[in-house]
């Protein structure tokens, strides 16, 4: 294998422009802060008043999943990255490593939804309500699940593997830029695969707990596949927007160029067609069977509005994105990555939002509550990068892979 | 750390700087060519060769004569009945089609993954895929009963002026099978047009040269042809992955858009997806050990390469056993009284046995996968992938039999049997496949030459990707 | 320097140059001999590429690279175009996605539609799929025939295989041909550059007589015979569909065709009366026709219900009750004394409600008012048109409002309107059961708009009734 150019050291990397780029975190960091401790007591005078209060709580729990699924795809691409020993990732994984790792912010988020369900809360959850539950036999039945103590108890659990897992992999990662131990790597690849199984069966209970039980009559077993493919595609269009600025701003010249771009973004455009197969599965399957158990849940989403909102999801998730991102020359176009990719995280956002809010509401709404969730959301996961980013590179300058993402070229 | 086996070659020595050279040996391009085209070019096969030939040739005899003896008896030579109307025949089409898919994933979806080590055995993968999926196209042919009338099947106008019925997955099942045939054969055809060309230019006898040069074409090598090639072969490549995704998806689409228990559940695209490729990994695996045993090409398919497939096989299995757990799991929350009975039913009921041996084969066995020494040692590896296949067989049994044995109204259930033509026809399908096989082996050249030329370190090529 | 040069390069490649042009005599000695080109074998593939680049430098356009596989790199040293095969993809994909849907609305929904268990005739969800099959096989089909057409293939017979030694070029070895059609080339002058560019080897392309590089005859004598006998199926299979037959097909599968089973109206020598069809077995009743509930079939109380008081009097209750109360099983009635007049039903045996009586009015007025009229004074449309011509044979209807019709049970006027009276035909075939009783509830309504009286009257309706009169 002939050798690359470039030659890489820690003290040429220091005086890059990456250190730079280190400086406004810290700005983005406290600014995140402000905007954050400014919405969360704004939000706290609206949770006082009644059924406002039901709104801020759906509100709360879309955009809190809409964070969450961003934090774990990120983690999923890490371990898969690891696993699979990719050389032409190294240069983007840091920034899925502070990803993950922010994890930690969706689930502070998470907390005051738990301790409004332990306090009895239930205009979110239904099945919370023991006098709804008791005229049901359907959910008298499901009552040893979905009970507030346990699924208090299994958040904690899926919590903790979250954020050990995600922690775990960005401290390593970081840890091996100062050390440059080889062994760090293969720890890493050999500890990701169990981490796949433990993410994959939390987040798939988890989806299960906090968005299917939503309506607790409800079930799909392909929910969970169905929420880790939108979060994947959400994760990627982060990742792909990082890629995109950093090429067209010129920060990192060498270290990420118009292939890892592109290869980033082929990855985008297979998971969204992934997220379209996923999604066609569900609704082909539930409308041909035809069953009234599982119909219902469909046909809210198909009237007083939601149609519309369907429609959207439709063309706007799948199809226009995949018309605008096939042309090869389109994925190295750092611009239309950066559009397509902001659109993609907007059409999570609807997706999530036309899985949660239908039973909230007969037909859409959209308002401040929303808006001032989704703020809040980003930024205490912002404030979470930024405190994980704080201070080290963007750029794992030590891994022993690095000189191939650097020479990767896309035949 | 790593195993070291004393005769072979270990590449699968993790240094994470140091990508482990994909073959081992002093491989230049002669000699590539040498080693591979030389087993399409010998004379006389070995004798290995001929007694496994008129084994599963016999076995391809039986297959055809009980063929002409079910056409003309009727389909109540095999045990379907009333209530379990779909019995084996469909478990051996679901069968055969998914080993199928594994040949198009290496060739196709690995190719879009830039994963170099696929050249060594992806010739080998697809030919399994064509043969694998005759097979199973076979079966539905021939359940038909009237089989004259398969035409039918097709939008062509008929004599009752009829239309075939666009809203059945059976339907779409013959559109998406015959896709994937053609499509599958396009692809291997293409990517076999440079190696034929090399056997054309070696070949002594006349025969053979009017043979491989009318099959290559007149195939030269020229940069334009291989421009073309790597464009057709990147959009073929690019066709079948979707097209490998949707098959075994309008396959499980058969089940999953009824609303029999234990069927109709979401996760059946992805999970059927998963398992196709589960076990045909398994059977790339099983068949791949002997050959570069037999035909001595070890140094082509390496450890690491058998090491790299045992881990999709692991992979892949989890997900089969995910969807397992979710099924069951959600059984129990979605309070169907009818899907709880359907999955108890599986596991306690008279077919437990199939179940229980699903379970033990596809997700207790590749659990040893976990263990470097069973990943790096070959005939662990083929009994571990026979259990596998096994399994599969036997996931597709417990799906299609005991939801249907045993359904909504007890009194309509009842105990499906096999009868002797039932097994006898699957026996012979494995004679029919290896057949195949072993004319691929004899007379085409078994591993992708031109493209295993490509990813040599002469080829001077700047591929350093990810494994 | 450059001739030195290419004078060192010539008297060092001399051995191999005289082992190369051992068999064929080099053009570079008689310029007269005429060549297509010449043809350079490399050892490596940077060594073709480095020399394609030098070669282009040097003013070259009409030159080929030929490799056992494919060189990256060279296309941009060569600065070829890349092939339009992405393009004849995508007309493949829209062309078979469009004919998978259309062939699901146009096949189901138009030309025979079909009806499938409460699905929509059309719908684009299910068409999904055997669209997307078509539309990847389309493009396959495409990206394969494009591939096979732009790479001039089929193409057995080129004259670089007549050259010995471009039979590596599938193995190992790497060459350049540079045509002599270039406006550059010049015998000596171009293989001196390929000598000096590293290959090891020059040969000369031959001018190939094209009658040379036609099939065999063999060949066409095979393509023209299989050809023919192509045709015939399709010609067979037109001639079955446009002529008429006069002998029954071939039955391969016997059994099937000729089944040994008998057939509607055919004679059975099994059976003493002959025939295939059997009567019903005395006492069969069909599905639904087994009337029990006398009262609201007939309208006539059963004598069971006279004596035990009950409603129902099913035969087999009947019996069952019999047989208990130790009494003897009722016995068929058979008697030369005058038909007595059955046991009308006197109460409604299904609950009458403002439905029911609405429901009366609605079909009163579509079968009986025709006759009847609206009023129930049998003064209908069709009375008045036939007093009006005068017909001997039309007999007005009774009044509804008589006395007699006002005296009558409810059980014999729903006995009138199934069986009919006199000149009034039964309408049992056209009124259910249920609705004739609605229609005698509606008659009750109607008498009793003729002889009520204010103390009928709600307190609330009478002061308006006041008024009208």
């Amino acid at each position: 294998m002939s050798a690359p150019a470039t030659h890489l050291s820690s003290e040429n990397l220091a005086k890059s422009r990456v250190a730079k780029f280190l400086g406004r975190v810290n700005l983005v960091y406290m600014v995140s802060a402000m905007i954050c401790l400014s919405l969360v007591g704004s939000l706290a005078v609206g949770f006082g008043s009644g059924d406002g209060a039901r709104r801020i709580g759906f509100a709360w729990v879309l955009n809190a999943w809409f964070v969450l699924s961003i934090c774990l795809g990120a983690m999923f691409f890490v371990a898969i990255q690891h696993i699979t020993r990719a050389g032409w990732s190294v240069t983007l994984r840091r920034v899925a490593e502070v990803l993950s790792a922010s994890v930690v912010g969706p689930v502070l988020l998470l907390v005051p939804l738990l301790v409004a369900l332990l306090s009895g809360h239930s205009g979110v959850y239904s099945w919370n309500d023991p006098e709804f539950v008791a005229g049901d036999k359907v959910l008298m039945g499901k009552q040893p699940f979905l009970n507030a103590p346990f699924f208090a108890a299994r958040t904690f659990v899926y919590a903790s593997v979250w954020i050990a897992a995600g922690v775990w992999l960005l401290k390593t990662s970081q840890g091996q830029d100062r050390t440059g131990d080889k062994q760090a790597t293969l720890l890493m690849e050999r500890r990701s695969a169990p981490i796949l199984i433990a993410l994959a069966l939390t987040t798939t209970f988890a989806s299960f707990d906090w968005l299917m039980s939503l309506d607790p009559h409800w079930f799909s077993t392909i929910y969970g596949i169905y929420i880790f493919s939108g979060g994947m595609t959400a994760a990627l269009a982060v990742l792909s927007i990082t890629a995109a600025v950093w090429v067209s701003s010129g920060r990192a010249p060498k270290l990420v160029t118009k292939e890892h771009l592109h290869d980033i973004t082929k990855l985008l455009f297979g998971f969204n067609c992934f997220w379209a197969y996923i999604a066609f599965s569900q609704y082909m399957l539930i409308w041909y069977a035809n069953i009234p158990e599982e119909t219902i849940w469909l046909k809210h989403r198909q009237e007083h509005g939601w149609d519309n909102v369907t429609l959207v999801l439709m063309f706007g998730h799948f199809f226009i994105p995949f018309v605008a991102l096939m042309p090869r020359a389109a994925k190295r176009n750092s611009g239309l990555v950066i559009v397509v990719s902001s659109w993609l995280l907007l059409m999570h956002w609807l997706d999530l939002y036309w899985l949660v809010y239908p039973q909230f509401n007969e037909s859409p709404v959209f308002g401040v509550a929303e808006i001032l969730g989704l703020m809040v959301a980003v930024s205490v996961t912002a404030v979470a990068a930024g405190w994980f980013a704080r201070g080290e590179n963007l750029i794992p300058i030590a891994d022993p892979r690095l000189q191939e993402a650097v020479s990767h070229h896309v035949v | 750390m790593a195993t070291v086996t004393i005769n072979e070659f270990d590449n699968t020595v993790i240094d994470p700087a140091i990508r482990p050279p994909l073959m081992s040996g002093n491989n230049t391009l002669s000699s590539i060519t040498e080693q591979v085209a030389s087993l399409a070019e010998r004379p006389k096969p070995p004798r290995a060769w001929t007694i496994a030939f008129v084994f599963s040739s016999s076995l391809t005899v039986m297959l055809f004569a009980l063929i002409v003896y079910l056409i003309a008896t009727g389909i109540g030579v095999w045990g379907n009945n009333a209530p379990v109307a779909w019995g084996w025949p469909i478990v051996n089409f679901v069968f055969w089609v998914g080993i199928g898919h594994a040949g198009t994933l290496i060739s196709a979806i690995l190719f879009l993954f830039r994963q170099d080590w696929r050249t060594s055995i992806n010739r080998f993968a697809e030919a399994m895929t064509i043969f694998a999926v005759t097979c199973a196209g076979i079966f539905p042919a021939i359940h038909i009963g009237r089989v004259w009338f398969v035409y039918w099947l097709a939008p062509l106008p008929n004599s009752l002026a009829m239309w075939p019925n666009f809203r059945s997955p059976l339907l779409w099942d013959v559109f998406a099978v015959t896709a994937y045939a053609t499509v599958s054969a396009m692809f291997w055809y293409l990517g076999m047009l440079p190696d034929l060309a090399t056997l054309r230019d070696r070949a002594t006898s006349k025969i053979r040269k009017i043979v491989y040069g009318v099959a290559s074409l007149g195939w030269t090598g020229s940069s334009k042809q291989w421009r073309l090639f790597e464009k057709a072969y990147l959009l073929l490549a690019a066709l079948a992955t979707p097209l490998v995704l949707s098959v075994h998806t309008i396959v499980s689409f058969d089940f999953a858009v009824s609303q029999v228990p234990g069927w109709h559940t979401t996760i059946f695209p992805p999970y059927f997806v998963a398992g196709a490729v589960f076990s045909g990994f398994a059977m790339v695996i099983t068949l791949m050990v002997p050959a570069r045993q037999f035909f001595g090409l070890k140094n082509l398919v390496t450890l690491r390469h058998l090491e790299n497939m045992c881990k999709i096989v692991l992979a892949t299995g989890m997900m089969v056993g995910y969807a397992y757990a979710t099924e069951f799991f959600i059984a129990w929350y979605g309070g169907n009284q009818y899907e709880q009975f359907a999955f108890v039913n599986r596991a306690l009921g008279p077919y437990a046995w199939a179940y229980w041996t699903m379970v033990s084969c596809n997700v207790l066995a590749p659990q040893l996968f976990w263990f470097k020494s069973v990943r790096t040692s070959p005939w662990c590896m083929v009994v571990i992938c026979v259990l596998v296949n096994v399994g599969m067989w036997f996931e597709r049994f417990v799906i299609t039999v005991t939801s249907l044995s045993r359904d909504f109204l007890p009194s309509s259930w009842g105990y499906f049997a096999p009868t002797l033509i039932d097994v006898l026809m699957f026996v012979g399908s494995f004679g029919l496949f290896f057949t195949l096989f072993l004319l691929f082996c004899r007379f085409l050249p078994m591993v992708a030459m031109a493209e295993v030329k490509s990813v040599l370190p002469a080829a001077g090529v700047h591929r350093m990707e990810s494994e | 320097m450059q001739r030195e040069r290419r004078q060192t390069t010539q008297i060092k490649n001399a051995d191999t140059m005289s082992i190369a042009t051992a068999k064929q005599p080099t053009a570079l000695a008689d310029p007269e001999i005429k060549l297509d080109g010449l043809l350079a074998e490399f050892v490596s593939a940077s060594d073709v590429v480095a020399a394609a680049k030098a070669i282009r430098q040097a003013g070259y356009r009409k030159l080929e690279v030929y490799s056992p596989h494919p060189i990256h790199g060279i296309d941009e040293v060569l600065k070829a175009k890349r092939p339009p095969l992405p393009y004849a993809a995508i007309v493949g994909a829209v062309v078979g996605l469009t004919s998978g849907i259309w062939m699901a609305w146009w096949m189901n929904a138009i030309d025979y539609p079909l009806i499938i268990s409460g699905k929509p005739m059309f719908s684009f969800l299910p068409s999904l799929p055997v669209a997307f099959e078509l539309a990847i096989l389309l493009a396959a089909f495409a990206v394969f025939g494009g591939t096979i057409a732009m790479g001039g293939l089929p193409r057995p017979a080129n004259r670089l295989f007549r050259i010995p030694a471009f039979a590596r070029a599938t193995n190992d070895r790497f060459f350049i041909a540079v045509e002599a059609s270039d406006d550059v080339f010049d015998a000596e002058q171009t293989e001196a550059l390929l000598r000096r560019e590293g290959s090891v080897r020059v040969d000369t392309i031959p001018i190939v007589d094209v009658r040379e590089s036609r099939l065999p005859r063999p060949f066409v004598l095979t393509a023209i015979v299989l050809s023919v006998l192509a045709l015939i199926p399709p010609v067979l299979i037109a001639k079955a569909r446009s002529t008429t037959s006069t002998v029954p097909r071939i039955s391969f599968i016997s059994d099937m065709d000729h089944q040994p089973k008998f057939k509607a109206q055919t004679t059975n020598p099994l059976f003493a009366d002959g025939r295939s069809m059997r009567p019903q077995v005395a006492g069969t009743i069909a599905l639904g026709d087994l009337r029990e509930d006398s009262a609201l079939y007939r309208g006539i109380r059963s004598d069971f219900e006279e004596a035990t008081g009950s409603a129902n009097g099913s035969i087999s209750q009947q019996i069952l009750a019999a047989i208990q109360s130790g009494g003897e099983p009722p016995a068929a009635e058979v008697s030369d004394a005058q038909p007595k007049t059955p046991n009308w039903v006197t109460e409604f045996p299904i609950s009458v409600d403002e439905t029911l009586i609405r429901r009366g009015k609605e079909r009163y007025e579509i079968f009986c008012a025709s006759c009847h009229g609206i009023g129930g004074d049998g003064d209908g449309l069709v009375t008045l048109r036939a007093l009006e011509l005068e017909q001997g044979t039309w007999v007005k209807p009774t009044s509804l409002h008589a006395e007699p019709i006002q005296n009558q049970p409810v059980g014999q006027l729903y006995n009138t309107i199934a069986n009919g009276v006199r000149k009034m035909p039964g309408y049992a075939s056209q009124i259910p059961v249920k609705d004739r009783w609605a229609i005698v509830s509606y008659l009750r309504a109607l008498q009793k708009t003729r002889t009520a009286t204010a103390e009928d009257v709600p307190s609330d309706v009478l002061p308006n009734m006041r008024e009208l009169n």
